[in-house]
């Protein structure tokens, strides 16, 4: 399925409590080799109930959504909420580098599993905590959601057009945003561990880290003596429409970033050389956002003789960036996403097989890939609890049926 | 200070733009020597970037650049100038870590690819990120990553069904892409600490943008649909939008997630009466009557405002948020107990708040404490102190234009 080269976090244990808000930190950790234990309460992960699923049947092993964030990972079933249950987690605690879990401010406190506790049993512990806003604040036990965070971080409000609602990005990219952070934070953490011997623990803010999907412009802009009292930024009335602005064509739509005279003067060549374009107004950038309404006819006229690709290629040879909007059938079927493997092939043994997006960069030298499909419930425990940590198969039934696995 | 995770880590920044000095700044922003290779012959473009102080550009007027590159030192160095070898020789031997984000073979022109690299100094970690890879065939096509955007599929799946696509303004890529090269580095290094050996990493940042859109890609490699725009709508949650508030452009988002949650919001609006109605029972009649119900949602926040509503909601446990403004978050009273705003003084920019890094670790925390630096702000303590060059020597390159003091003109640069 992948490549089976060491990956750099080759023999580190990651303990992942996460559901589908902070699974996709601890895959980044398992994409690098690193031995991952999923840790689902005996239900499920929630997780495993979020669309798209295999053929539109909701199946708890069928998720597409919860198949990808939890590729390289092996999955045991653990109830936390019983005595026995968490005295198994300590015996995990003992032989593991990191915790990951999402669960909200004071959760973990109250089971007796915060970072101090844990800390107890095993002194070189890196636990990271996702949460929707923070551990303090005034607010701590607010509510978040993809869509909340997302407006409250200040980046929605720059998509869409003028005077209508704001527009959210497909997919998660607030959580994706919050647990590719934490991801980072822990790598750090073992690499800085590597000297010190010590443990930490890491905090990650949904809403403060969706923010940095954002130019870092917002501050400064309303600081104090960059821009004061001057207009909103454009992008904020939600002008971005105009100023890399979408045009349809023959066989769907492009978009246009032409910021210089120069790039500007490539696209009316692109487009034929159309004398209505060649007016010398049109070359000046803010001229053309100013008038956006306008000159959209104007162009419209002209790209529509012409396919995605036609366009696109023409850009590239004449000097000004044009991109094709492509569907998701568009990219995967790229030469260049072809020519790259930018998708793995992963079987998965209830639902079959998919491609999935690779991990978004290649070493020369170690391993980053996808070794195995997503775990089944509680597909592990006897692997990890029999083998692993001694129990017997008598003793796994009668944990079963008090309802600690 | 307390201890940063990567002090005494040496890294040289030969990349430009937004995504590629993410990478560095990240780095230094967790204690890492970071030196930024610039030249007045061709200076950043994100030196042309608004917001300009007083709204007036300059090369060193930047809030955007100087955002981008804090805790670097900055030198002036022309690549090009057959004498720059000897500068890049000392660089690269000092360094631990360097990377790159020119488009494809632009390195290898200069001498600076990896594989040169590698001769001067074996345990060399070197990132290149470039739009689509350094290899493929579109590895040659030029843009930024609002292209990334667009051939990524975010674009065509933001917006409205009937409405042509959109997209958040950011070159969203261009953030997402710079994390995963960050995890990369820190790998490498982990495995360098073993081996002894370096390594390259190379990242097309269209693949780091389609992850993003993931499930997406699963429902068309797997059941071979399409995402489409859909507005603000999502299968699971109802009612889940933006909704309009009393004000100019003013917009909260409210996602009711569960029954009991649905309960709640009736109540906090006052339960009027199409509440009861039988449409809007659970989330599936919801899902079927979603027009009217949005409209209807719609209609009660128009009399409110969002910071009104936002916290009527939260206070009864519905996830509700204001679509924030630059101000908004500016004032944010979260975001300012987390200390996100810093303020940093800049040579010519004067004292101004940044963006803090979202890095929060108990025992190593992340710090910004420099501005981004001015071009060649740092031209006499790295040539002399780093890299050991002679006040001769240094006097020498000035003459010569080895190291540049000045540049043609500040014309944006793509």
């Amino acid at each position: 399925m992948g490549d089976e080269r060491v990956g750099s976090l080759t023999g580190y244990r990651v303990l992942d409590l996460t559901d589908s808000k902070g699974a996709y930190c601890a895959k980044q950790l398992a994409d690098l080799g690193a031995d991952v234990i999923k840790i689902e309460s005996p239900n499920g992960d929630p997780g495993r109930g979020i669309p798209p699923f295999l053929n539109d049947t909701p199946h708890p092993e069928k998720s597409l959504y919860f198949l990808h964030r939890n590729t390289n990972k092996r999955g045991i079933t653990l109830n936390l909420g019983t005595e026995q249950g968490r005295t198994i987690f300590h015996t995990l605690i003992k032989k593991a580098d990191v915790l990951v879990h999402n669960s909200p401010p004071d959760y973990m406190s109250g089971l007796g599993l915060s970072y101090e506790e844990l800390k107890k049993i095993n002194s070189e512990i890196i636990m990271a905590s996702i949460s929707e806003f923070g551990y303090k604040g005034p607010y701590k036990n607010w509510k978040g959601s993809n869509l909340v965070d997302f407006a409250l971080s200040g980046t929605l409000i720059t998509s869409g057009f003028p005077g209508k609602p704001p527009c959210v990005a497909p997919g998660s990219p607030a959580h994706d945003a919050a647990s590719v952070h934490a991801s980072i934070s822990i790598i750090a953490a073992l690499f800085m561990r590597g000297t010190t011997g010590e443990g930490q623990h890491i905090e990650t803010s949904v809403h403060e880290t969706s923010r940095m999907g954002l130019y870092p412009w917002v501050v400064p802009v309303y600081s104090y003596n960059t821009n004061p009292d001057g207009p909103p930024p454009m992008p904020e009335t939600r002008m971005g429409a105009s100023i890399y602005p979408v045009y349809p064509c023959k066989d769907g739509f492009i978009r246009v970033i032409a910021l210089t005279p120069r790039q500007w003067d490539a696209l009316v060549k692109v487009l034929g050389n159309p004398e209505i374009l060649q007016l010398p107004e049109w070359r000046d950038f803010i001229y053309r956002i100013g008038n956006a309404a306008d000159l959209y006819p104007l162009v419209v006229e002209y790209t529509r003789e012409s396919t995605m690709t036609e366009l696109f290629e023409a850009g590239s040879r004449e000097g000004v960036p044009i991109a094709p909007v492509y569907k998701i059938d568009d990219f995967y079927n790229s030469p260049q996403t072809k020519a790259r493997q930018s998708f793995v092939e992963v079987d998965h043994p209830i639902a079959g097989k998919g491609e999935y997006p690779a991990p978004p960069y290649r070493y020369s030298e170690t391993s980053a890939s996808i070794r195995c499909p997503a775990p089944c419930l509680g597909e592990h425990n006897e692997e990890i609890y029999s083998q692993e940590l001694g129990y017997s198969k008598d003793e796994l039934v009668a944990l079963r049926a008090a309802g600690v696995l | 200070m307390a201890k940063q995770i990567f002090e005494g880590l040496k890294v040289v920044d030969f990349s430009w733009a937004a995504a590629g000095p993410q990478v560095c700044r990240e780095l230094a922003e967790h204690g890492a020597t970071v030196i930024r290779v610039e030249s007045h012959n061709k200076p950043c473009p994100l030196r042309t970037f608004a917001p300009h102080k007083d709204s007036i550009p300059g090369i060193d007027r930047s809030a955007f650049y100087t955002a981008y590159n804090t805790n670097k030192y900055n030198i002036s160095l022309d690549l090009t100038h057959p004498e720059a070898g000897e500068v890049t020789r000392r660089l690269i031997e000092w360094a631990d870590v360097t990377g790159e984000s020119m488009t494809p073979g632009t390195m290898a022109k200069l001498g600076l690819d990896y594989e040169s690299c590698r001769k001067i100094n074996p345990g060399i970690i070197y990132f290149s990120t470039t739009q689509q890879g350094n290899y493929g065939p579109h590895r040659d096509f030029q843009g930024v990553g609002h292209h990334v955007n667009a051939l990524g599929g975010f674009c065509r799946c933001t917006g409205w069904p009937n409405s042509e696509p959109t997209m958040i303004f950011t070159a969203y890529s261009d953030y997402i892409a710079p994390w995963y090269i960050v995890i990369a580095i820190i790998g490498a290094l982990l495995r360098r600490r073993k081996t002894g050996e370096g390594m390259h990493i190379e990242q097309a940042q269209l693949e780091a943008g389609l992850t993003f859109a993931a499930p997406h890609i699963l429902d068309y490699t797997v059941n071979k649909r399409n995402a489409v725009r859909r507005g603000n709508r999502d299968s699971q949650i109802s009612p889940h939008g933006i909704y309009p508030c009393n004000g100019p452009d003013r917009w909260v988002a409210i996602a009711v997630t569960n029954e009991e949650q649905w309960a709640s919001f009736c109540h906090v609006i006052g339960n009027p009466e199409w509440t009861e109605d039988a449409k809007f029972a659970t989330l599936n009649d919801r899902k079927q009557n979603e027009d009217e119900l949005d409209q209807l949602v719609g209609e009660w926040t128009k009399e409110h405002t969002d910071d009104q509503i936002m916290k009527m909601m939260q206070e009864a446990g519905v996830p509700a948020g204001i679509v924030q403004t630059s101000e908004d978050l500016l004032n944010d009273p979260q975001m300012k107990h987390r200390e996100h705003s810093r303020k940093l003084e800049h040579p010519e920019i004067g004292v101004h708040s940044y963006h803090a890094p979202a890095y929060r670790l108990s025992e190593t925390p992340c710090d910004i404490y420099r501005a981004g630096p001015c071009l060649g702000q740092d031209n006499e303590y790295v040539y002399r102190e780093i890299l050991g060059f002679t006040n001769d020597e240094i006097a020498d390159m000035l003459v010569q234009k080895v190291i540049t003091t000045e540049g043609e003109s500040l014309a944006a640069s793509w």
